[in-house]
């Protein structure tokens, strides 16, 4: 459910393609992509690209699918965004983090209760999200001597800007939440 | 505040720094950058990717969302730069801001049009239906969660498609990542300020 027409992929040979890749993923429920992919779908050149972005940003890369989801969550929490907040919960449930850390990521906008270097990581994804402005060097040098690579820290970089885009987009939309379809 | 780059001077003039090393050329992105500089008609590859040459991957995926979003799809690209351009001067980030005003400039948009975008909240010297489109993307950028069935139902009215407004909603997300990538990165702290002019608070 969402503010735009939901679309059958059947018939289009185009779109049962990029639905199938998506719920092959891990972004389906009940054999269909879940409501974020499926409110875009009578657009399926915009669907197709943002698929390819999600699945850079969040499937593949090097930061663990855990912490991924820590920073998706700490973010969508922080922006209000309910439908990303519901879904980023379940998922960092699912990746099998203790239930202190889900709750930690959901209430605590200091995520005290994370171990090192997932606390700082999350933080400075946070910080990027909500005042990139105020990122200076001393983030940056502060990740690299918990032992973290440039291409990770971009990789958190590039989390925190990807759940503004999609924290916007579910709010735009209207998606309810996938258990209500 | 919002500001206004009057200033005509090209990006590639200045020199601009990221956080992050950059990979020198030719590397794995080098392919990405000719297709870049053909399709934005520029001398080098625009910096928002080049800052990300530490990781490819992320490279070519950002790239793939700017050449659909920004060169394709069925709104004007103009109209497009117009939505970027009001949600990066209203997020103070001085890389988008910078970029596409420029990029309006250089598509011939008068910069009366980029003022009234900018100095009046009701945008009243543009286009109504372009209006409608910058009024919906300022709001829905700065606070999504206050977005009603009534916003969308008032670009319906005037006009627009469920297709194109499905075009406006992921833009409006996806500058809000560009927004996220210049300023976190760095690129931002090298934009000038010269030239430049306060037009609203």
């Amino acid at each position: 459910m969402s503010r735009f027409e939901a679309i059958d992929a059947v018939g289009d040979a185009e779109l049962t393609q990029i639905y199938q890749d998506i719920v092959t993923n891990g972004f389906g429920i009940g054999g269909k992509p879940i409501n974020f992919f499926t409110a875009m779908a009578l657009r399926p050149d915009i669907l197709n690209v943002v698929w390819q972005f999600t699945k850079a940003i969040i499937v593949e890369g090097l930061l663990p699918a855990s912490v991924k989801q820590m920073i998706a969550l700490s973010i969508s929490r922080q922006n209000n965004c309910q439908y990303c907040s519901v879904m980023h919960s379940g998922v960092l449930e699912a990746t099998g983090v203790e239930a202190m850390v889900v709750e930690s990521c959901a209430n605590d906008p200091d995520t005290i209760n994370l171990s090192e270097p997932n606390r700082s990581i999350v933080q400075f994804a946070l910080k990027a999200a909500r005042a990139p402005d105020q990122v200076n060097d001393d983030d940056y040098r502060n990740l690299a001597e918990l032992g973290l690579s440039d291409e990770e820290i971009a990789e958190a970089l590039a989390i925190a800007g990807f759940t503004n885009f999609i924290n916007t987009w579910a709010d735009i939309s209207g998606i309810h939440s996938d258990s209500s379809n | 505040m919002l500001y206004l780059y009057l200033e005509t001077k090209f990006m590639d003039e200045y020199i601009i720094m990221a956080r992050l090393p950059e990979t020198p050329e030719p590397n794995e992105l080098s392919e990405t950058y000719a297709e870049i500089c053909s399709v934005l008609n520029k001398d080098q590859p625009v910096k928002l990717i080049t800052s990300m040459s530490v990781r490819p991957d992320l490279a070519k995926a950002t790239w793939g969302m700017m050449k659909n979003l920004m060169t394709e799809g069925q709104l004007p690209p103009s109209v497009k730069q117009l939505i970027m351009m009001v949600i990066s001067t209203q997020a103070d980030c001085r890389y988008c801001a910078f970029s596409h005003q420029g990029a309006l400039k250089s598509m011939g948009i008068d910069e009366s049009v980029i003022r009234n975008c900018l100095d009046d909240p009701m945008n009243a010297e543009i286009p109504e239906l372009h209006r409608h489109i910058t009024q919906f993307a300022a709001k829905s950028a700065k606070n999504p969660n206050s977005i009603t069935d009534d916003d969308l139902n008032q670009l319906r009215d005037v006009g627009v498609s469920d297709d194109e407004l499905i075009e406006i909603g992921v833009i409006v997300g996806f500058s809000k990542f560009l927004n996220t990538w210049a300023d976190a990165s760095g690129i931002s702290n090298d934009i000038p300020t010269d030239g430049l002019v306060q037009v609203a608070s």
